[in-house]
């Protein structure tokens, strides 16, 4: 019963990371001159970075949403996921250090979007550890498949 | 338990990939592209048959050596220059925004400018919604390396405001001329 719980709490868990990136990378990807301009607010990275990623990270975000979606190659969709994460929070971290008063360009592009704050943090924080989550699960199952091998030799 | 395995790293540099292919592929065709280059494209000076575009063509004589722009709302600022901001200031075809922060607008600030810091713009949404649709709102701070009046007129281009223009050359460039304010905004505008 507690694993059926379980399986539920992760299944839902995949989903809502799953949609929440496809979302966000449809967004930015309709739209990456906004997109560009909201990376290039944080002030962070010179201007071929600013350009590149917003050429890149919106795709990498769908194609990652997708395979959550669809639970394929989930060692490497997980990785990336939880290293995306701790960069938006790096990110959102490091403006609100600077003081930036800017929006946050998370599933948002435009004058529409959230702008950051200790809120937008703490979202941040909840993500990464969900994504955190998933990808030691994944871990975790190749560690009791190694052991049921042996077992079974 | 291997924390980044073998297989993580492979799927992952493969999808790093793919988004890049996919990325630069569908960049290539957008409309709203953006151009990959280390620095950002410099604005266009903008000709003054352009900014007196309403007015008697006696009003701004053309000047040597600026090309027209074909279109002024085609989503980027023009850039102005000393004597285009005082011309269209004395025939009341524009407002100066100063994108730089209260203290440092306080310390001095181009004759009649509002002060509309970039870093802050949501404190100061009334301010925005009073601004003219009409004349040209022209962004500027210090002039460079200062590049907070470019951050504004894109920001402001971005909430649907089409004559936007940015004074690059900014207050330090003007003050060699022209005098300065300095002080509170006189007439106080409500946040």
């Amino acid at each position: 019963m507690k694993t059926e719980g379980l399986k539920w709490l992760f299944w839902a868990l995949r989903m809502l990371i799953a949609v929440l990136f496809i979302y966000s990378g449809l967004v930015k990807i309709f739209n990456p001159q906004a997109f560009a301009e909201q990376v290039m607010n944080y002030r962070l990275l010179p201007y071929l970075f600013v350009t590149l990623i917003a050429v890149v990270l919106p795709w990498l975000e769908l194609i990652c949403g997708l395979l959550l979606m669809v639970n394929k190659w989930l060692h490497g969709t997980l990785l990336l996921l939880v290293a995306m994460n701790l960069v938006f929070l790096i990110a959102v971290g490091a403006a609100l250090i600077q003081g930036l008063d800017i929006s946050c360009g998370c599933f948002s592009v435009g004058d529409e979007g959230t702008h950051i704050g200790i809120k937008k943090l703490f979202e941040n924080v909840l993500l990464t550890l969900a994504s955190l989550v998933l990808y030691s699960k994944v871990l975790s199952a190749d560690t009791d498949q190694v052991i049921q091998h042996c077992k079974s030799n | 338990m291997r924390w980044i395995p073998q297989k993580a790293v492979r799927q992952s540099t493969a999808f790093i990939a793919l988004a890049f292919a996919f990325g630069m592929v569908a960049n290539t065709f957008h409309p709203k592209k953006v151009t990959i280059s280390f620095s950002r494209p410099p604005l266009q000076y903008a000709a003054d048959s352009l900014l007196g575009q309403e007015l008697s063509p006696v009003a701004i004589e053309e000047p040597e050596g600026h090309a027209a722009l074909p279109d002024h709302a085609n989503g980027e600022p023009i850039s102005v220059n000393s004597q285009q901001v005082r011309n269209l200031l004395l025939q009341r075809r524009a407002e100066l925004l100063d994108a730089r922060s209260q203290d440092e607008y306080e310390a001095g600030h181009l004759p009649g400018a509002r002060l509309l810091p970039v870093e802050r713009l949501f404190d100061y949404p009334k301010v925005i919604e009073q601004l003219s649709r009409d004349k040209w709102l022209i962004c500027y701070c210090d002039g460079p390396p200062c590049d907070l009046g470019e951050l504004l007129a894109w920001e402001l281009l971005g909430r649907g405001f089409q004559k936007i223009a940015v004074y690059q050359d900014g207050l330090n460039e003007w003050k060699k001329f022209y005098p300065l304010e300095f002080g509170k905004e006189k007439n106080e505008f409500e946040n």
